[in-house]
C-alpha cells in the first residue's frame, strides 16, 4: 500500500508539472486589486460589479445594475465607466467562469489610474442564478 | 521484478492521463508564440492534430479562457488517420503586451477527453498611455498629473491637446519616453473631457488616441 501511495503522490506531481497552469490564479501586480470570493462580494457595501465578459452574455444575464467593461471595446466603453464610477465605492470586476484573465486584466488598468481604490476581482467569475457551475 | 496488482491499476489511472503520447488526438504543437505588430487588430492561428488512435473521435466542445479568442473547428469527427486543425482568432481590442490565452478541447475519448492549448501573443502597439485617465476629486488640489505615453520606434506625437479651458497639456520629454501634464483650471465641479493625441506612425500616417481626464 506504501508502493500505491508512493506512486499516487508521484504521479500527482508529474500531473502539475504538466499541468500547473490549471490550478494556478495569477496575482494580481497592483496591491490594490485582490481576489474575492462570492459570498463576500454580495456583503460589500454598495459595490458597482463591472462585466468584463462579451456583450453577448451581458445581455443574457448579468447582476443588478453592473456595467459593462471589457478590452474588447474599451475606448467605447471606458467614458461610460468614468459616468457612473464614484469615488470610494469598491470595484468588483468579473468574468465567466473559466475566463478570468479578462477581469483582471481590467481591475489591473483601472487600478494604474485609482490607486487609492479598492478594486476586486471575483474568483471563479459570475455564474447567472439557476445555471450549472461549470 | 512483479508489481503489485495496485500499483500497476494506480500507474494506469493516474500515470495515463499525463502522457500525451498515448492519446488517440496527438497535437503537433499544444502552445503557439506569436508576436503581432503594432497596428494589428486580430492574429489568426491553429492548432494541427492527428486521430492516432484506432476508433473515431469526436470533438464535443472548445472553451477557450478568454472572450477575445474565437476558435473554430471544420468538423466534429475525426478517423483514424485524419488530421484536422482548430483555427483560432485573437482579437486584440485595447490589449498590449504579453497575453496568454488558453484553449480546452473536449472530446468523447474515454482515455484523454480534453487538451490544453495554449495562445502565448506578445501584442506591440503604436502608443500605450499608463494610466488611461487621471482623476482628480471634487475641491481637491488642482496639481499636474501625468501619463506616460511609451512609443514604439518611430512613432512620434504631433500634439495633445483638450477642448476648451478645463484642463490643460502640456507635452513633456524625459529620459527618451514622452509625458503628458495635464491640469485642470478648477476642482469646484465634476467634469470629464478627452485628452485627444495626435501620433505620426512610421509609414507617415497620423492616428488619433484618446485619453481622459475628470473632476469627480
Amino acid at each position: 500500500m506504501a508502493v500505491v501511495l508512493l506512486v499516487s503522490a508521484l504521479a500527482a506531481f508529474g500531473q502539475f508539472l504538466l499541468h500547473g497552469d490549471l490550478f494556478r490564479q495569477a496575482e494580481p501586480k497592483h496591491p490594490n486589486v485582490q481576489w474575492i470570493g462570492g459570498n463576500e462580494a454580495a456583503r460589500l457595501d454598495r459595490a458597482l460589479w463591472i462585466d468584463a465578459r462579451s456583450r453577448e452574455l451581458y445581455e443574457k444575464a448579468h447582476p443588478k445594475d453592473a456595467l459593462r467593461l471589457n478590452l474588447e471595446e474599451w475606448d467605447l466603453l471606458l467614458p461610460v465607466f468614468l459616468d457612473r464610477w464614484e469615488p470610494g465605492i469598491p470595484l468588483v470586476v468579473y468574468c465567466a467562469p473559466g475566463s478570468c484573465d479578462s477581469s483582471l486584466a481590467i481591475a489591473e488598468r483601472l487600478a494604474e489610474a485609482l490607486p487609492n481604490e479598492k478594486i476586486f476581482v471575483l474568483k471563479g467569475g459570475w455564474v447567472p442564478p439557476g445555471a450549472e457551475k461549470p | 521484478m512483479r508489481f503489485h496488482p495496485l500499483t500497476v491499476l494506480a500507474l494506469g489511472l493516474i500515470l495515463g492521463p499525463a502522457a500525451p503520447v498515448w492519446a488517440e488526438l496527438v497535437w503537433k504543437e499544444k502552445q503557439v508564440s506569436i508576436q503581432a505588430p503594432a497596428g494589428t487588430q486580430e492574429t489568426k492561428t491553429s492548432f494541427s492534430f492527428v486521430n492516432q488512435g484506432k476508433k473515431a473521435v469526436a470533438i464535443r466542445a472548445i472553451k477557450s479562457s478568454c472572450n477575445c479568442t474565437v476558435p473554430k473547428l471544420e468538423k466534429k469527427a475525426y478517423q483514424p488517420g485524419e488530421e484536422g486543425r482548430v483555427e483560432v482568432v485573437f482579437n486584440h481590442g485595447s490589449r498590449t503586451g504579453l497575453q496568454k490565452s488558453s484553449i480546452t478541447v473536449l472530446t468523447d475519448d474515454p482515455k484523454f477527453s480534453d487538451a490544453e492549448l495554449q495562445l502565448v501573443l506578445e501584442i506591440k502597439t503604436w502608443l500605450q498611455m499608463s494610466p488611461p485617465f487621471v482623476l482628480w476629486l471634487k475641491d481637491s488640489e488642482p496639481e499636474a498629473k501625468e501619463i506616460a505615453l511609451r512609443l514604439e520606434p518611430g512613432v512620434e506625437i504631433l500634439s495633445a491637446k483638450c477642448e476648451g479651458n478645463v484642463f490643460r497639456v502640456k507635452k513633456a520629454a524625459r529620459e527618451g519616453a514622452v509625458q503628458l501634464q495635464i491640469r485642470p483650471s478648477s476642482t469646484s465641479k465634476p467634469v470629464r473631457a478627452p485628452v485627444e493625441i495626435a501620433a505620426k506612425l512610421p509609414d507617415g500616417n497620423t492616428r488619433n488616441f484618446t485619453a481622459y481626464a475628470i473632476v469627480k
